[in-house]
């Protein structure tokens, strides 16, 4: 029983406390990705949806909690503000645009 | 009238209900490699024992062109009867009568059938297939889901609750599968989901097929919420015979006992786990080298592969089995395992089915994903249930059993009845290459050779640590066992734990980590 197991060809290297482990790994665990720090300056959509309107335009400079954009999800329309003092360095989408979710709408500096 | 005319009134009106929907409808459920609902609660329990209950119940509803629709059986077929000579009571929801949707009087058979399930405490199985809430009877719909949900929560741990979705079943109908014990699908049949694929689409953006957003595979692969993959109706029907034979028919009763049967020679079980603590096996073969006649029937196969969950016999007694795999994720703990193995720990106490635990794990799945996704709160769910479960506990801890993984799988400290250990067995905090690295890092940095002091180090952590003897002289673990006395030490626990009494202070029910 175990010649069969262990000529499985499935089988690969697994580590966890620095023990290597010979075994199936789900494409689920082998594709997840490495975490990445959020860049706060990056303000992505949080759902699929619309860019309703834009009330900034590239070089304003934003106190915290000014209007960036409106933006539609789920038939509710959301305001997104700026969560800090800043500029707006790019805007990369613009009105009417239907977004996926995790898109990079505003980038600020 | 005289009697003679009288009765064959009756034979009439009953010939008018059996038709359903009638052959056009009956026509288009064949075409799409369904059967009809009487078809299948024929095929499913024993021959001629099918009693049918209020075939002649119609709907009251008038509005939105109901009024004069004449709707066989308001569609849906409730009645009882038996499989393997074992009481059950059964609805099936008929698709040729307006799609199987559901309106009040629709609703109110499912609810008496289910009230005579809990009453006369039998297995309750419901045959799902649906296009949902009956418009046009409004909220008489909704309020007939909140009252099948109630009576599903109510049976919850009392009576054995089945579903088998063997068509659509969408929106708030699907909850009710979800509350009961077992969910049966079938490959390209059964659809389950919250919202479909047009309101997602309208919504969201987002595209998808019904069948990659909730067919059988989804969830039995993906989601966790089903727990047997059929490809055809024929196969789940067996399925379910089967699950009926290992289980009680209400939660005051033990499982059928069987003749007592030897497991396969075939399997030997000296020879399916490596030596190499690294290396992978199957760990379902040393359940079949354990359990008569290598039966064992495993439940939610396809999903959280990394622990292994089902129902096996020990001298004719059904025994709930739980065991870590190693030969995928090296049979790590994570969130979807720890749930998987809680849900079914709790099914088999509701129900006095002794469990027996497999371990063999180095530990939990680290990532930050897993963090993210409440590990904590997930994990805490095994240890939770092991705790509270009264039914015989026994472990055996078959090779690794590192750190918490060692606690949460049903440790001599979450009150397991007996705990055995093969000469295998590692029980340490970690495994001797991180504990080497953690406990002996001066000496390593510092040495001439740091590899050489490393693997040195490691080395004497094995010595030392890597066996079950440790444990053992704390009397963490009962015995050491050989591999082939396994059955036999099992068998014997199992025979005196007969009159197992836990006593508890009372509460009305502990907070589980959801």
């Amino acid at each position: 029983m175990s010649k069969k197991e262990e000529l499985n060809p499935d089988y690969t290297t697994f580590i966890i406390d620095d023990t290597k482990y010979e075994t199936i790994v789900p494409t689920k665990v082998s594709n997840r990705k490495a975490w990445e720090r959020p860049n706060p300056n990056m303000i992505t959509s949080f759902l699929p949806g619309t860019i309703l309107e834009l009330y900034v335009k590239e070089g304003d400079v934003v106190k915290a909690g000014d209007k960036l954009l409106l933006f539609e999800a789920m038939k509710m329309h959301t305001v997104i503000n700026a969560p800090f003092d800043a500029t707006v360095k790019a805007i990369k989408i613009s009105t009417g645009d239907k977004v996926p979710k995790g898109e990079l709408l505003i980038e600020l500096k | 009238m005289p009697l003679k005319k009288k009765i064959l009134e009756l034979k009439k009106r009953k010939e008018e209900v059996l038709q359903g929907g009638g052959p056009k409808a009956i026509a288009k459920q064949q075409a799409m490699g369904k059967m009809t609902a009487r078809e299948r609660i024929l095929a499913l329990l024993d021959e001629s024992s099918f009693h049918e209950y209020d075939l002649f119940v119609e709907h009251s509803a008038r509005e939105f062109g109901m009024d004069g629709k004449v709707l066989a059986g308001d569609g849906v077929v409730i009645g009882t009867g038996t499989i393997f000579g074992s009481p059950v009571a059964i609805f099936a929801q008929d698709f040729t009568v307006m799609g199987g949707s559901l309106g009040l009087m629709h609703a109110r058979k499912i609810t008496k059938i289910m009230d005579y399930a809990i009453k006369m405490r039998m297995p309750l199985i419901g045959i799902n297939d649906s296009g949902g809430a009956r418009i046009q009877e409004g909220v008489n719909s909704l309020a007939g889901y909140g009252e099948i949900f109630y009576r599903n929560t109510i049976a919850s741990g009392v009576i054995p609750q089945i579903s088998v979705i063997l068509g659509p079943c969408a929106g708030g109908a699907v909850y009710s599968p979800a509350l009961t014990d077992f969910v049966f699908v079938v490959d390209n049949i059964s659809k389950m989901f919250i919202t479909g694929p047009e309101v997602i689409k309208s919504v969201l953006g987002e595209e998808i097929t019904q069948e990659e957003l909730g067919g059988a595979r989804v969830h039995c692969e993906t989601t966790g919420n089903a727990h047997f993959f059929a490809n055809s109706e024929a196969e789940c029907f067996e399925q379910i015979k089967k699950l009926i034979t290992f289980i009680p028919w209400n939660n005051s009763k033990k499982a059928l006992r069987f003749e007592p049967k030897h497991p396969k020679a075939q399997y030997k079980i000296g020879d399916i786990v490596p030596d190499n603590p690294n290396k992978p096996y199957d760990v379902r073969d040393v359940i079949r080298a354990v359990v008569d006649d290598s039966d064992f029937f495993e439940i939610q196969e396809m999903w959280a592969q990394n622990i292994v969950i089902g129902f096996g016999r020990l001298n004719g007694d059904t025994i709930g089995f739980v065991a870590n795999q190693p030969k995928v994720l090296a049979g790590v703990l994570d969130c979807d395992s720890s749930d998987k193995a809680a849900r079914f720990i709790r099914f088999c106490d509701a129900f006095n089915i002794p469990i027996v635990t497999f371990e063999d794990l180095p530990g939990y799945l680290p990532g930050v994903d897993q963090e993210h996704q409440g590990v904590i709160r997930h994990g805490a769910k095994m240890l939770y249930a092991y705790s509270e479960a009264t039914v015989p506990r026994i472990t055996v801890i078959l090779r690794k059993a590192y750190g918490g993984g060692y606690i949460a799988m049903n440790s001599r400290h979450l009150q397991a009845d007996f705990v055995f250990a093969w000469p295998l067995a590692e029980i340490a905090v970690m495994g001797p290459e991180g504990a080497a690295n953690i406990i002996f890092r001066k000496e390593i940095m510092e040495a001439e050779n740091p590899d050489e002091m490393r693997k040195a180090k490691v080395e004497e952590y094995k010595e030392k640590f890597a066996n079950p003897y440790v444990a053992a002289s704390r009397g963490y673990v009962d015995t050491v066992v050989e591999p082939e006395e396994t059955r036999k030490f099992l068998i014997h626990a199992l025979e005196i734990s007969l009159e197992k009494v836990v006593e508890r202070p009372s509460r009305k029910h502990g907070i589980p980590p959801f």
